[in-house]
């Protein structure tokens, strides 16, 4: 009867101790990123969203009410009224947008510009039909939201008629030290551009030099950063000159590495996440937080009426959290 | 070197690290939002220079023209090239100014002054030598210009202000830009221009006295489309600021133009060329 006695108290004692010590340190261990170009182009270039978008919400629910939704989405393409349906029913808290149509003056001359003939006459500037379609989504508090358009000089043909641009905001994840740097982008396509192949790889290679100035002007190296987002470096030579100029890491690198304990989901692919695709995620860890890519999957690839819906599939990596030692870390 | 994972450790070590991430806290700071997410304002970061307010273009090369309008042969003359924009408002542009006063996505429009070349008498031959000289003249008027993509649209409606010919004239341009490469671009248009009957007889007609002192029988010309001509103008950078810049139209004089004895003639002719290359400098 005593041992009982005891025993009970003492279960209270460690039941109460185990919800403080998950009080006291709320780091979530993990950060869920997805990236995801929805390919919600304005009708009548892209017709019959609505399902398809309604599709993805209801994945995003679904994934919510087990537990296992993305932390953070961003999105590109987002430029119908459908995709606001989507974002209001995504379940998530918060949302910043990319700059819209008229957003960041877009300055100089269209890349396909002449200055004979009567030019007064014609526009020399590039107009602008879309916004940027980024979207982040967040279950964490986002602040200082800032971005970039590319402008008229950094793109290449019918890319040209959308406000591309770079988007930055900074997560506040409970528990860490330091807010994540999130970034999302959508640069120039390749072949879909419809210009000549050097036009579109030196627009490619200008935009990504705006993102190297624009991280130097904005992203802290104190401060974990992801990037995420429709890069368009399937091409080799856009990925190469990417990498030469962008100071972070790639996730699929990471994850396929010799001696990773990441590991690739559901049906997904080492060519899929590595070099043979559009969508990526890079990364970089900061002073006091160590991220490591743990889990990568291409998801998001069902199909509604027989079309599938996108012709992205998501790109979504989960990040370990660990906090650096004094050492600094691993 | 990269490899796929696989160890059935490496799934095991996931799965701890998803239940330990779980929890209390977790599933509190990650519930469903009950609607529409809070939206946050981004603010724009402006990365980009402050741009000069001018820009513009000079240079010069040779041009072939018909020696006078509807003449057979063309004679070469210097090509200079002025332009000087301000704010992409106030525009000189190779002998025209102007001013864009609506300026839209879709189109703009504005005014302008012109000179205009009139007909030299050292261009015309001996045996027409009596048609006499016409003087260049001043037009000045209205423009519009519609642009969609590298497509675009213009019109000029232009009078006589210098009392030369007293005439209007209209100008109507449409044309698509070719990205060639990165520093090549040509531009195939088609243009028709229509003159009022003051400059059609001006410069097709032959009256009582002209045709006494040539070989042409007298005609009166009436206003009507007296030329359309297809051309393209090619672009090439050849370096940051330097550009090699060619043209050639080629043009067919329609109605009373076409009719007229003066292009009827030994000296005149239906088809008008016009070609020219010059190098510019842009800044």
């Amino acid at each position: 009867m005593m041992a009982d006695k005891t025993i009970i108290p003492l279960g209270v004692v460690l039941w109460a101790a185990v919800l403080a010590a998950a009080q006291a340190a709320p780091v979530p261990r993990t950060l869920r990123v997805l990236t995801y170009n929805i390919n919600a182009l304005p009708s009548p270039i892209k017709r019959h969203k609505s399902a398809r978008l309604e599709r993805i919400a209801q994945i995003l629910r679904q994934r919510r009410a087990m537990g296992t939704q993305p932390d953070i989405v961003v999105m590109q393409e987002a430029f119908s009224k459908g995709s606001d349906a989507l974002i209001a029913q995504s379940g998530y808290k918060y949302a910043v947008r990319g700059p819209g149509r008229k957003a960041g003056k877009s300055r100089g001359r269209a890349p396909w510009a002449v200055e004979g003939g009567r030019s007064y006459a014609r526009r020399t500037g590039v107009q602008k039909f879309m916004g940027s379609g980024l979207v982040i989504l967040s279950d964490f508090p986002l602040q200082d939201p800032v971005f970039t358009t590319f402008g008229n000089e950094a793109c290449a043909g019918l890319d040209c008629l959308a406000n591309k641009a770079i988007v930055m905001t900074r997560v506040d994840v409970p528990g860490l030290s330091e807010p994540v740097q999130l970034v999302t982008t959508h640069f120039n396509s390749n072949h879909s551009a419809k210009a000549p192949a050097v036009v579109r790889l030196r627009a490619h290679q200008k935009q990504t030099d705006i993102l190297a100035k624009f991280l130097a002007r904005t992203a802290s190296l104190k401060a974990p950063l992801i990037m995420a987002g429709d890069f368009n470096t399937s091409q080799p030579p856009r990925y190469q000159y990417f990498r030469r100029e962008i100071n972070a890491l790639d996730a699929a690198e990471h994850c396929l590495q010799n001696g990773s304990d990441c590991v690739l989901g559901g049906t997904t692919t080492p060519e899929e996440i590595l070099y043979q695709t559009d969508d990526k995620q890079f990364y970089r860890s900061g002073s006091a937080t160590l991220l490591t890519p743990v889990y990568i999957e291409r998801n998001f690839r069902e199909t509604v009426n027989g079309r599938p819906l996108s012709d992205h599939a998501g790109y979504e990596v989960l990040y370990r959290l660990d906090a650096k030692g004094a050492d600094g870390g691993r | 070197m990269i490899t796929v994972p696989g160890p059935a450790w490496r799934l095991l070590a996931l799965a701890a690290l998803l239940a330990g991430a779980g929890g209390p806290v977790r599933a509190d700071v990650r519930s469903a939002s009950a609607g529409p997410p809070v939206y946050i304002q981004a603010k724009e970061l402006k990365l980009s220079r402050r741009q000069s307010p001018w820009h513009g273009r000079y240079g010069a090369g040779i041009a072939l023209s018909p020696a006078f309008p509807g003449a057979r042969h063309a004679v070469p003359d210097l090509d200079l090239d002025l332009k000087l924009v301000f704010r992409d408002r106030v525009f000189f542009e190779n002998g025209a100014l102007g001013a864009i006063l609506v300026n839209k996505r879709l189109w703009r429009a504005g005014v302008l002054l012109r000179a205009a070349p009139g007909r030299r008498r050292s261009n015309l031959p001996a045996a027409l030598a009596g048609l006499g000289r016409v003087h260049d003249r001043l037009d000045g008027g209205v423009f519009a210009g519609a642009s969609l993509y590298k497509t675009y649209f213009s019109a000029e409606l232009l009078s006589d202000l210098s009392g030369v010919t007293k005439a209007r004239t209209i100008n109507l341009e449409a044309g698509y830009i070719q990205e060639l490469s990165r520093q090549a671009r040509l531009v195939p248009y088609v243009r028709l221009k229509w003159g009022s009957g003051k400059h059609m007889q001006r410069f097709f007609g032959v009256n009582a006295a002209q045709a006494a002192a040539t070989p042409l029988a007298p005609f009166t010309a009436t206003a009507g489309v007296y030329e359309s001509a297809i051309g393209a103008l090619f672009e090439n950078e050849l370096g940051h600021h330097w550009r090699l810049d060619a043209n050639a139209t080629l043009g067919l004089l329609n109605g009373d133009a076409r009719r007229s004895p003066l292009t009827q003639s030994r000296f005149g002719a239906r088809s008008q060329y016009r070609l020219g290359i010059k190098l510019v400098q842009t800044f």
